[in-house]
């Protein structure tokens, strides 16, 4: 351990012993007990420990946790919730599958008048080729 | 039976499994555990409470849509939010070039003996402050993590984005230029 190095460690890590990098911390110890230029380094540094640790502890007029995780549980989309019980689930799908049956049964008819605005844009073959995109071995038997 | 019961509960690394399944409860419980002391981080990043504040919710946003990313063997829940958290401070600092009117130092809690030395303790608390929000957001981040949060120096490297090295670096530079602030007149209070 030299000088400049236990400068540099003091410098970076301060006064405070046990903050000391542990694989040379004896030799650390070692120097601050032998050279007084190194331990008035090691005592300044630890003023300076307080004064960081005291700003960075002082402590902020408590927040609410409840309120914030609120907030960002309202401001996302939920995603599923595996408390929700799944048959409940599978009821929720039936249903939605249901009213799709019945609207295609009900409004069927409908759904081909060409009322969408890009409807006449598109011709027929387009509309299939960006329905139905064939693999190689569906692309000869067509 | 019931400590394995509160471990289920309680435990970081269970609630975030749990959020990243979309669990809302699992993560008010997980808030609570880290709203507290990432507010603090966040207040002495930024130096307004408003800010803090703000940060802190756009961190929280990254608990619940990426909680799925986290990973239990590379280090705790409390260290993957905390790096959340500093890059976020970190970004907003970038952003905008926040002039403080340090509002926190107002927040220091002082436990005064008398008048006159709660008056001191607040204008020492008040110099502080300001010195620190003149150092480079990094170096304050290195002094939170290390020197608040006893973070270890690799801690720290993986907080910042960078190595111990450097980490060691930014709080030797950090420590002169809070010497030289404090004895300057520059420190406006």
């Amino acid at each position: 351990m030299d000088v400049q190095r236990a400068a540099d460690i003091i410098a970076a890590y301060g006064g405070d012993t046990l903050r000391w990098p542990a694989d040379e911390r004896a030799a650390m110890m070692r120097l601050v007990a032998t050279n007084p230029g190194i331990a008035e380094q090691a005592r300044a540094a630890a003023a300076m420990d307080s004064v960081f640790a005291g700003w960075a502890l002082a402590p902020v007029v408590p927040g609410n946790a409840a309120a914030a995780a609120a907030r960002v549980l309202a401001s996302l989309p939920r995603r599923r919730d595996p408390t929700t019980a799944p048959a409940i689930r599978w009821m929720a799908g039936g249903g939605i599958a249901a009213a799709l049956v019945a609207g295609m049964l009900l409004g069927g008819p409908h759904l081909h008048a060409p009322t969408a605005p890009a409807a006449h844009l598109v011709s027929d073959e387009q509309a299939f080729a960006t329905i139905f995109t064939p693999t190689p071995e569906e692309d000869g038997s067509i | 039976m019931l400590c394995a019961v509160a471990d289920a509960t309680t435990d970081p690394i269970a609630l975030i499994a749990r959020v990243a399944h979309g669990d809302s409860t699992a993560f008010t419980v997980l808030v609570g555990q880290l709203y507290g002391p990432n507010l603090r981080i966040a207040t002495r990043m930024l130096g307004s409470r408003a800010d803090a504040e703000d940060a802190l919710q756009q961190a929280l946003t990254k608990l619940w849509t990426q909680a799925g990313r986290f990973e239990p063997g590379r280090g705790s829940v409390e260290g993957w939010f905390r790096r959340i958290l500093v890059n976020v401070c970190l970004d907003r600092l970038r952003a905008f070039r926040i002039v403080q009117p340090l509002e926190a130092a107002a927040e220091v809690a002082s436990p005064d003996p008398s008048p006159f030395e709660a008056a001191v303790d607040a204008a020492l608390g008040r110099r502080i402050d300001a010195a620190m929000m003149r150092l480079n957001p990094r170096q304050r981040a290195a002094v939170m993590l290390f020197h608040g949060e006893g973070a270890s120096m690799a801690e720290v490297a993986l907080a910042l984005g960078t190595t111990a090295k450097a980490v060691e670096g930014l709080l030797a530079r950090a420590r002169t230029e809070l010497s030289m602030l404090l004895r300057s007149e520059r420190v406006e209070m």
